[in-house]
Order: structure tokens, then sequence, then C-alpha cells
């Protein structure tokens, strides 16, 4: 097997899924849409083409394709930052930002903390190495995916005050996600440059970056380009930004947020770009699935005790931040304490994040946080699917 | 303006990253995209820029690969060249895969007299008339003057052969970017198509002739063409078996052609390589046979044409990165004689193959333009060549035809752009046909 061919294995498997599996996301039941929505069926086909079974992803196949996984995080990451135009999020009370921030941060200090807790006691590593890798499975699990939010309004028809406020917050928590992951990333950069003195350095550096490069291709998209063109620059763009984040080390997944909030600020060259980013939503997602799933190398017993501590600090985080978040902040209308069990979700941008780590670090904490982000998919977007409506429906939010 | 000062900040941005972090110590396969992304946007607006000075695109994406590429500012290393050489093949496929689709059979028909005509005379005119002028000039011609006669006629035949060839690459590229359409644009693509089996196997003929001359003691090697023809004959029947295969995907599934596309041409990449097939021909075969055969031959090449354009400046510029100018200055002297013997014969076969089958003044004039551009094609059978006469005589036939084909890389689109513009062939530069005015006008 070929590098070649393992991609068009690949190719084929994402290729096959938005044809088959993506269709059946608004299925009637239950477990079949909540499968296409969890990708898990993906997840599967990674560890059967992987090297821990069949073998025809093998893992030097899997290392020639390291820049594809790099340039689909850096897809991902732009596709989201593209959406962040801060005039939408201003039409919205300005209390919902709050919210949004405050229970993100709560659920990343929370889960970081037992994370680094039960690190330190399962593995005996330098406390430089325990802090990055806590704050890593602290930026996985502190964001929520918007879809089951969604799905519930689409196939349950739930509206109302809570419903729009989590359908918010579901939205922009993957910037918290993305933005603590960036930061780590940065801080804990190996890389060594004359140029650059310190860590702090990374990061400022990281964000100008991406504020430049958006700039730049905002003021260049400003001429007129035909539709095969704007195609190909919008293509260079990502390759361009992931490929720095790539070489330098810092988070491809950040960069490409920035940039992509960059250019969602200025309305008509977001639309030209949008466009191009919508066309393979799809197939980056079920990619980042199936390199998941051949990642995937869990190593039974001490793996699983932390991955549990890590599943169960996530119920804690989210729920405890969505409860001070009712207490503290006012939306406006009566906020539920149980508010935080709808942020459940999992999902791709935190798999991307796991992936980007694994990408820059690999070995036994590469392993981990892929671990984490799939057993995380399987147990968090399926409770989240069967508890979602229940919990709207209890409010009044589902008649 | 906006182009120009984007270009500045591409330039500047990525080479205070390189300077920021040397590539050995960037993760493996981070330098690839990085450069990867910069040629998309670099070569591409470098490309749409030239246009200004009427020169074709894909000039500019050459020009971008020789300014980037390792001879001039470096920005394209010749290891980071060497592992986007994948993409070579890919956009062979894809050109191939159009060259064959535009080959229609009732166009043919119609004038096959004048394809055979023109691709006859080339085939003469050129061989003969290279190796003419090669034996009439070998006493001022350093390396050669001290061979025997025989030597000397095998170097020839050899030269006469490789000027033949010619990539269908610039012939498509030039195509679809001036959306060229009429009877010059027919006749190159038509010719071209049909050339590229021929080549080669009047190569390998060749070859097996020369051989013996060059190499003393060294008996004529026929196995060798019949090998080749063994290899054509495949590569047609491969590409007969993947038209189908591809006929049968837009008739039944009808969704994301070109990204089925892209995997299919992957796995026949794959298979070529272990069969030892040629991929032009397989896929040029496969257009054919889906444009000729099936009602899908058009929305095929709308599929191709429309989301390619990524692949082809890539492909473009890695070529312009990939040329060697060491080479060319070493032997400027035997290079240009080459490159103007080419010229030359070819304007005449072509002349003389169209004289007395059409009465389409352009073509006659300027459809020799558009056989001059030569890539990939030649420079394979050039490194055959080296492989099978070994030495300083192989090695010195290989060396002068890489630094020939940097040149006709150069002159070939903007040669054929010109042509086309001259015969009116260009879509925003047609000519309008002439108003009669009636009587009640002319008051």
């Amino acid at each position: 097997m070929t590098p070649i061919l393992g991609f068009l294995l690949v190719l084929t498997a994402a290729f096959l899924g938005s044809v088959l599996v993506f269709p059946r996301i608004n299925h009637k039941n239950p477990i079949v849409s909540g499968l296409a929505v969890s990708g898990i069926p993906y997840i599967l086909i990674g560890v059967l083409l992987g090297p821990r079974v069949f073998g025809f992803l093998n893992e030097k196949i899997l290392f020639s394709l390291e820049p594809l996984i790099s340039l689909s995080l850096g897809w991902a990451g732009m596709l989201f930052g593209i959406h962040l135009r801060w005039r939408n999020i201003k039409r919205f009370p300005a209390n919902y930002t709050l919210f949004s921030a405050v229970q993100g941060l709560i659920a990343f200090v929370i889960i970081g903390g037992i994370c680094l807790v039960a690190y330190s006691n399962l593995w005996n590593e330098a406390p430089r190495h325990i802090l990055e890798v806590s704050l890593v499975f602290a930026a996985l699990g502190c964001n929520t995916t918007p879809i089951t939010i969604a799905r519930a309004v689409v196939m349950h028809k739930a509206s109302g005050r809570l419903t729009h406020l989590m359908q918010f917050v579901s939205g922009l928590d993957g910037f918290w996600g993305i933005f603590f992951a960036g930061i780590t990333f940065a801080l804990f950069n190996p890389l060594v440059s004359n140029w650059i003195t310190s860590n702090w350095q990374w990061l400022l550096l990281n964000v100008l970056l991406g504020i430049l490069i958006g700039l730049a291709f905002v003021f260049l998209v400003r001429s007129k380009f035909e539709r095969d063109e704007l195609t190909l620059l919008v293509i260079g763009l990502v390759v361009f930004a992931s490929g720095v984040g790539f070489y330098l080390r810092l988070s491809p997944i950040f960069l490409n947020m920035i940039v992509g909030i960059v250019i969602a600020q200025f309305r008509r060259e977001a639309e030209k770009t949008v466009r191009v980013l919508g066309y393979a939503e799809t197939p980056i997602y079920l990619f980042l699935l199936l390199f998941a799933g051949a990642l995937w190398n869990i190593n039974f017993f001490s793996e699983v005790a932390f991955i549990g501590v890590f599943i169960g600090a996530r119920f804690l985080g989210k729920y405890l931040g969505g409860w001070i978040s009712a207490k503290t902040i006012d939306c406006s209308f009566p906020i539920p304490g149980d508010v935080g069990s709808m942020l459940l979700s999992f999902g791709g941008i935190s798999l991307a994040i796991a992936l980007n780590y694994q990408l820059f670090y690999g070995g036994t904490p590469g392993n981990l946080v892929i671990s984490a982000a799939i057993i995380g998919i399987i147990v968090f977007d399926e409770f989240a699917a069967w508890l979602i409506p229940r919990v709207l429906k209890r409010h009044g939010e589902i008649i | 303006m906006r182009i120009t000062i984007f270009i500045i900040l591409l330039l500047l941005t990525t080479a205070f990253i390189q300077r920021l972090i040397p590539s050995h110590t960037a993760l493996p396969g981070a330098e690839v995209v990085l450069m990867l992304g910069f040629v998309l946007l670099a070569a591409y607006l470098l490309g749409k820029s030239v246009t200004r000075i009427r020169l074709p695109k894909i000039s500019g994406y050459l020009l971008a690969g020789i300014l980037l590429g390792p001879y001039f500012l470096n920005y394209l290393s010749s290891s980071t060249v060497g592992e986007l050489k994948l993409i070579d093949d890919i956009a062979l496929s894809l050109i191939a895969l159009t060259a064959g689709g535009e080959f229609r059979l009732s166009n043919v028909r119609q004038k096959w007299r004048l394809l055979t005509s023109v691709i006859s005379w080339q085939i003469v005119i050129v061989l003969c008339g290279v190796t003419a002028g090669i034996l009439l000039l070998s006493p001022w011609l350093g390396f050669i003057n001290q061979q025997p006669l025989r030597v000397v006629l095998g170097i020839g035949l050899i030269f006469g052969s490789l000027a033949i060839a010619k990539s269908p690459a610039t012939t498509i590229a030039i195509i679809t970017e001036s959306k060229a359409r009429g009877p010059l644009t027919d006749l190159v693509l038509e010719v071209t198509v049909a050339k590229d089996i021929i080549v080669v196997l009047v190569f390998a003929v060749i070859l097996a002739f020369a051989e013996p001359l060059v190499l003393p003691g060294q008996e004529m090697r026929l196995q060798y063409v019949l090998s080749v023809l063994g290899e054509i004959s495949l590569s047609l029947f491969v590409g007969g078996v993947a038209g189908y295969l591809i006929y049968s995907y837009m008739k039944y599934v009808k969704q994301q052609t070109f990204i089925f596309l892209m995997g299919f041409i992957l796995l026949i990449i794959e298979v070529s390589r272990l069969a030892h097939l040629e991929i032009v021909l397989v896929f040029m075969m496969a257009g054919f046979m889906i444009q000729n055969f099936s009602k899908h031959g058009d929305e095929l090449i709308h599929a191709i044409e429309s989301n390619s354009l990524p692949v082809y400046v890539t492909f473009f510029t890695i070529a312009g990165a990939s040329l060697n100018f060491d080479l060319f200055i070493k032997n400027w002297v035997f290079t240009l004689l080459i490159v103007g013997l080419r010229l030359g014969t070819t304007q005449i076969g072509t002349w003389l193959g169209s004289r007395f089958t059409t009465t389409n003044v352009f073509i006659r004039r300027y459809s020799w333009m558009g056989f001059i551009g030569q890539a990939g094609v030649t420079l394979g059978l050039s490194i055959i060549v080296g492989r099978t006469l070994p030495g300083e005589i192989g090695n010195f036939i290989k060396t002068i035809m890489i630094a020939a084909i940097a040149i006709n890389q150069l002159l070939g689109p903007v040669l054929f752009r010109f042509a086309l513009d001259k015969a009116g062939e260009v879509s925003a530069t047609a000519a309008k046909p002439a108003v009669v005015l009636t009587s009640a006008q002319k008051k």
C-alpha cells in the first residue's frame, strides 16, 4: 500500500460517507440519525483501515498523510472563524456572549484542574509536560458542538428563549476551545528561534500572522476575480495559512480561525470565501474522523482510567459552568440551573484539537487525546442527543 | 496594483517564516504544505499579471516557477520541488483526459486528409531536417566534430526523433485559458493528440536503428520496439476500460464527478506505475472514449475545466522551477541550434502538410506555432536516451534536450497564443463578421 493508495482509500470512504451516511442526519430513527451526526461509523472505518486492524493505512502512510491532516485542520478552523462576524454577534444580547465566555472558562478550569491531578498521579512526567497535556484536555473538553441543539430545533420544533440562548452558546463555544488550544500550543512551542525569546512572543506572532494574512486576503479579493479564480485563491489561502501554522508549530486551527474572523468582518469578501469553504466542509470533517480512527491506539488500563476521569470532569465542568453562568449572568429570562446539561455534545472542534496535538507531539499523550476525543464523541454525542430534547421539553421549549 | 502589493507581502511573509525557523527543524511535510500554498497564490497572481503584457497565464506560471525556484530566489528548494512532483502526474492525467475529450471523430472525419498530411510532413521534415542540420554543422560543433560520421548520423537521428515530440500540456492549457475555438485550435489539438501516440513509436524505432550507429558492436534491438508497441497497446486498452468506468459513473451515480475523477486518477496512476503504462495515453484514450461513444463528453470536460485550475498552476510552476539553467548556460550554442532547427523544420513541415489540404490562410501561416511547446513526454524520452546510451554521448543528448525543452516550454505558449490571436480564435478577440449595409441603411 503506497501513500497514494492510502489517500485514495480515505477519499473513497469520505466520499461514500457524504453520499450514504450524511443524508441520514435527519432520519426518523434516533439511533440512525445519532450515528450519522456523531460520525461514529467513520471512526470505526478509520480503525478498521488503520494499523491496528487491517493495516491499509499503516503508520508510514499515516505519517506521509500528515500534511493533509494539517490542511484539513486549517480548513476547519477557517470555516469556523468565518462565521464569527462581530455585527451578527452584536445582534444578540451582550450577556449571551458573556454567558458563553463564563461557562467556557469555568469548564476549562474545572476540566484542566481535574486532568492535572489525574495525569500527575497516573504518569510520572515533568510538571511542564503535565500542565501542557492538562491544558490541551481542558481545551478539548470546554467546547460544544451546535449540531445537537440544531437537530432538536429541526426535529422537535424546539423554540423559545432558552433554545435561542443554547443555539448561540453552542455556536460560539468552539471559539473558546480553539482559543485555549491555540494559546497552549504557542506557550509550549518547543521550537527555538534566534528572533523569539519567549513563548508569549510565539502567541503574539500567531495572532499577528493571522490578522496580517486575513487583511491581505481581504485587500486582494476586493479586485474582481472569476469564480474558479476565487476558488483557487481561497484554497491557496487555507493551504498557506495551514502551512504557516504547521511549519511554526502553532495551531493551524487557531491561526486559520483568526484569518477567518478577520475576513468575516468584511461582508462581501466573507460571502465570496464562505461559498468555497462550505463546499468541502463535509468531506473535511469526514477525513478528520477517518484519520482519528486510524490513529487511535488505546492502551487499555492506564488510559481508560484517565479517560474515565476526563469524561467525568467534562460532565462536571459543563454542568457547573452552566449552573454558575445561569446564577450570575442576567439574560432577561430565568435560566434553569441544569442548562449545562444541554452543552454536552462533543464533536468536530474537539476532534480537530486532538488531531492537532497528535500531529505535533504524538506518543502516549497524543494517543491519549485522540482516545479522549473519540470516546468523548461516542459518549457525549449519543447522550446529548437523548438528553437535550428532554431538558427542552421539561422547560417548555418543546411542546 | 493590489496584486503586486499582495505578492510582495506574500514573499516577505514567507521569507520571514523561513528565516525564523530553518526547514530542517520543522515537522516533516510542513515546508511542502507551506510552499504549496505559497505557489498557488504567488504563481497564480504572477500568471494573471503577465496577461497585461499579452503573455498567456501559463507563461506567468512558468516564470514564477523559474523566479521562485532553486536557481534564483530559492523559495522553492529542489527537495520541495521533488515532493510536489506527484501533482505532475495528476495534472498530466487531467490534461490528457481533456485532450482526448476534445478529439471528436466527427471533426476528424471531415478533415482526415489535412490531419494525416500535417502529421506526416511534420514527422518527415523535422526528423530529416534536424538530422541533416546536425550533419551539416557537425564540423563546427564542439563535442560532435570529433565523432565518426556514423555516430554523428545516429546522434542526429535521435535529436530528430526527440524534436518531433510535443507536449499536450501546453496546448490544452492555452486553449482552456483563452477559451479558444476554431479550425486552427482544432487542428493543433487533434494533431497533438494523434502525434502523442505516433511519436513514442517513431522514437522507439529510431532509437533501435540509431543505437548500433552510436555504440560500436551494439546490435539493433528490435525487442525494444516490440516492448514499446506492447506498452502503447496496453495503455490504450487500459484507457478504454478506464473510459468505460468513468462513463458508467457519470451515467449511474451522477454526483461529485470531479472528486470521483481525482480518486480514479490516483488509482490509475498507481496501476500505471506498477504496469509500466503511459499515463498520458491511458487518459487520452479514456477521454476519447467518453467523448465519442457517450453523451457525457462535454460534461466531463466541463467538470475538469471548472475545477482543475489549482492543479494546472502548481504543475506549470513546478515545471518552471525544475528547469535546469545550468545546463543551458554550459551548452547554449548547441541548444539554440536544436531549438532553431526544430522551429524552422516544424514551420516548413506544417506549411507543406497544410498547403494542399486546406485553404485556411491562418492554418497555413500560423498553425506551426502550436507545435513548439515541449515538456514531460520529451523529457521522459530524453531520459530513456540517457539510459539506453550510457556514457558521454547519451548524457550529452539528454543534457542538450533538457536545456532545449526549457526554451521550448517558454516559447511554446507565447507562440501558440500569438497564433490563436492572429487567427481570431481567442474568445474575447474573435473576428466579427463583416456588416453588409442595406440600401436603406446606406441612406
